[in-house]
């Protein structure tokens, strides 16, 4: 039986743990437990919208039909939501890229449409396009989940077929076949598999491997009690779609930072302007709502944007699992993590995301 | 005296509805399985979850009507969720020259009690307006429908502990023998005894009979299931057609399933079996064939699970000649789901009444070309 070690007990973290352990691994999970999670504050699309180039726009797409099987799996729809995702663009550029994209999707045989008024109205009435929108697009297989309750989930399960969760033990630093915590005590394993969203570029660099990371951020907003949407919306000013049965998440992704601070906070006057002052434009009978819970979400994204997914060079027995789009991408990786440590198999979409991309051309002597 | 009055090998929704209907009666079951819940490559797992009384093998009639009359209130009486959602399901036409052979087996299936009826093109367009404009007729059976595989099976499962079963959640060894007579099963080195020993097992049935000198006349079969990316809600029924290999139904999720016994590739020797590219192009093109919005798109994810298949593509449901003790219920030849319910009820009064209802006569194991 291989023992395999997961840091992180995020939707990756618990997607593989879930994976591997009912494949017959003896799975042991670490989660320092004491912060936000990456997947806490994700927007939680399941999309593979603007991804490019068409690799990874695939390993996207397999993530959602991955996303499919998962919820066969699990029994009853509570955590996956196809409500379809609407966007609409303003400006003459923002238009072009719209149709650009919708084009260049239909060519990948992703479904997207570009539909008129009547039949966004159809859809949600409750969205109210500005009059300056003259793109309206609608893709119907993209949706939401509920990405913490759909962790916990895998995570239980997981723990329920055999394996040991331990939230609330930080690992410190991974090594080759070796994790050690911020107590002090060091764990081997056969395989130590870093998911650490965000946390990776550091946590990795403890072994001696340097991944670039470029986190980015997005201020999201749970609204009060909201009118009701039947899909979600993508938009230029505001992304929005429901949360729970009577809220909204909002994420303003205009107001999108370059940074790494962990401890992110939103100013109070700013909710208004970033979230709520954008949503009443575009919702119909959205005044009087407010911000209920308000958060930065920091994307764990490596510095050319794309996943960072396999064994890390030079560091026997550590394999890394990092991306944007971790939600979508989760349930594609634990199978293909699952494939490639107990299989022997190697899941060649992941060929283009290899960490050896990011070793330096110098050798070391 | 034995432990256990019956012991069930195999909790798919074959087993699992079997040892419900016997524990609703008061008989003392055990359940086997080692997984709590359909897994894969069984049966149930990668079942496409249809509800289809119509075309069926007219040996399958009595169970099928039987059965159509049980889907709509199942799910209220196992209280649990069986996911049944009465779409209605079409048998499609695309050549004039198949419509008289589908008026006459509507005839003869209303004869035997289906509920279905002959529908021209104007009014398929109403019932499902995402079918290819070459689809010119159907057979309709309003009363079918879809329901999740899964779910169900869990819910006879859990039903038949409420009502006093028990689940044993192990491997089974194999099939005890005292003397010719089955006495029950060995799991976890030790013979549960029972009266009778249901053999409920798919596609693991066939190896648990060789085991004990029964060869029965079923061979492994790998079923691909595919899905597509969620797609605006545009067809409430579930599909089949003439001279194609298709099922195909929208789920409540907007993703088209997509199956009708496209192969996959079997390991034998690990009992497990995975998807072939050619059967997934193959059955995307006929899919995409009955309804074109499917052709510009690719599969979302495709799995397969294994089966038995019978000799002759119906169940062997009944005792077995020789090996008294023994109750076969295996080799539903992919198409065994519609009929759980009807079969659960009718193999527990057999078993209990020793008597086998009409429904089950031409179904048993000894008929011509079955077990010798």
């Amino acid at each position: 039986m291989t023992d395999i070690i997961v840091v992180g007990a995020g939707i990756v973290g618990s997607a593989i743990a879930y994976r591997l352990t009912c494949a017959g691994a003896r799975v042991t999970v670490f989660d320092a437990g004491d912060r936000t999670p990456t997947t806490a504050t994700s927007f939680a699309w399941t999309n593979s919208n603007g991804k490019q180039p068409l690799a990874y726009h695939a390993l996207n797409v397999a993530g959602m039909g991955e996303h499919l099987a998962l919820e066969m799996e699990l029994g009853e729809s509570r955590f996956h939501h196809h409500v379809g995702n609407v966007e609409w663009a303003i400006g003459e550029d923002e238009h072009q890229r719209v149709l650009d994209k919708v084009a260049r999707l239909q060519g990948w045989a992703y479904p997207a449409e570009l539909i008129d008024r009547a039949t966004l109205r159809a859809i949600d009435p409750a969205l109210v396009p500005p009059d300056d929108v003259e793109a309206i697009a609608f893709y119907p297989s993209e949706g939401y989940v509920d990405a913490v309750p759909l962790a916990a989930e895998l995570l239980e399960r997981a723990r329920a077929a055999g394996a040991t969760v331990h939230i609330g033990k930080t690992v410190v630093a991974v090594g080759p076949r070796v994790v050690s915590l911020s107590d002090g005590t060091r764990h081997p394993a056969d395989i130590v598999i870093c998911a650490a969203g965000r946390w990776t570029g550091a946590l990795v660099a403890t072994s001696g491997f340097d991944i670039p990371m470029a986190p980015t951020r997005s201020c999201l907003g749970v609204t009060t009690p909201a009118p009701r949407l039947r899909t979600m919306l993508l938009s230029t000013a505001i992304n929005l779609r429901p949360e729970g049965p009577d809220r909204m998440l909002l994420q303003n992704t205009t107001t999108d930072l370059q940074g790494d601070d962990l401890t992110p906070t939103i100013p109070k006057e700013k909710l208004d302007e970033f979230l709520l002052a954008p949503a009443r434009k575009v919702v119909r009978g959205f005044d009087g709502v407010q911000i209920e819970n308000a958060k930065l979400g920091i994307r764990a994204i490596p510095v050319d944007g794309h996943p960072v997914v396999g064994p890390v060079p030079d560091c026997e027995g550590l394999y890394v699992v990092c991306s944007h789009s971790g939600v979508t991408l989760a349930p594609f990786f634990a199978r293909a993590v699952m494939r490639e440590l107990l299989d022997g198999e190697t899941e060649h979409r992941l060929t283009p995301f290899r960490p050896e991309r990011f070793c330096t051309t110098t050798t070391s002597s | 005296m034995h432990d256990n009055d019956v012991v069930v090998i195999g909790a798919g929704v074959i087993g699992a509805s079997i040892a419900y209907h016997l524990a609703r009666e008061g008989a003392h079951v055990t359940l086997f399985d080692d997984a709590d819940a359909p897994s894969s490559p069984s049966a149930s797992w990668a079942s496409a979850g249809g509800v289809r009384s119509q075309r069926r093998d007219p040996r399958e009639w009595p169970l099928a009507v039987a059965a159509a009359a049980r889907w709509p209130s199942l799910g209220e009486e196992l209280h649990a969720r069986t996911g049944f959602q009465r779409g209605g399901h079409l048998h499609v036409v695309e050549h004039k020259s198949d419509v008289g052979e589908l008026h006459a087996r509507i005839e003869r299936e209303r004869a035997a009690g289906i509920q279905v009826e002959y529908v021209e093109q104007s009014v398929l367009r109403k019932l499902a307006p995402a079918l290819a404009p070459g689809v010119i007729a159907a057979a309709y059976t309003p009363r079918d429908g879809q329901a999740d595989p899964r779910a169900t099976t869990s819910a006879f499962a859990s039903a038949a502990v409420r009502a006093g079963a028990t689940f044993t959640r192990t491997h089974v060894d194999g099939i005890a023998l005292d003397g010719k007579r089955v006495a029950g099963v060995i799991a976890n080195g030790t013979v549960h005894e029972a009266g009778t020993t249901v053999l409920a097992a798919g596609s693991w049935s066939v190896r648990l009979a060789r085991a004990v000198g029964l060869n029965l006349p079923i061979r492994l079969r790998a079923y691909q299931m595919l899905l597509s990316m969620p797609q605006r809600p545009a067809l409430d029924p579930t599909i089949t057609a003439t001279n194609r290999a298709l099922s195909l139904k929208q789920l409540r999720t907007g993703a088209f399933m997509i199956g009708g016994g496209w192969p996959g590739e079997i390991d034998e020797q690990a009992h497990t079996c995975r998807t072939t590219q050619e059967s997934i192009d193959g059955n995307w093109a006929v899919a995409a064939a009955i309804v074109p919005a499917l052709a510009p798109m690719r599969p979302a994810t495709s799995w397969c699970g294994l089966e038995g298949d019978a000799f002759d593509g119906v169940p062997l449901i009944g005792s077995v000649p020789r090996m008294q003790g023994l109750y076969l219920a295996a080799g539903f030849s992919g198409h065994g789901f519609q009929l759980s319910p009807a079969v659960g009820e009718a193999v527990a009064q057999a078993i209990l009444t020793k008597h086998e209802p009409a429904s089950l006569r031409e179904l048993n194991p000894a008929r011509e070309g079955g077990i010798a």
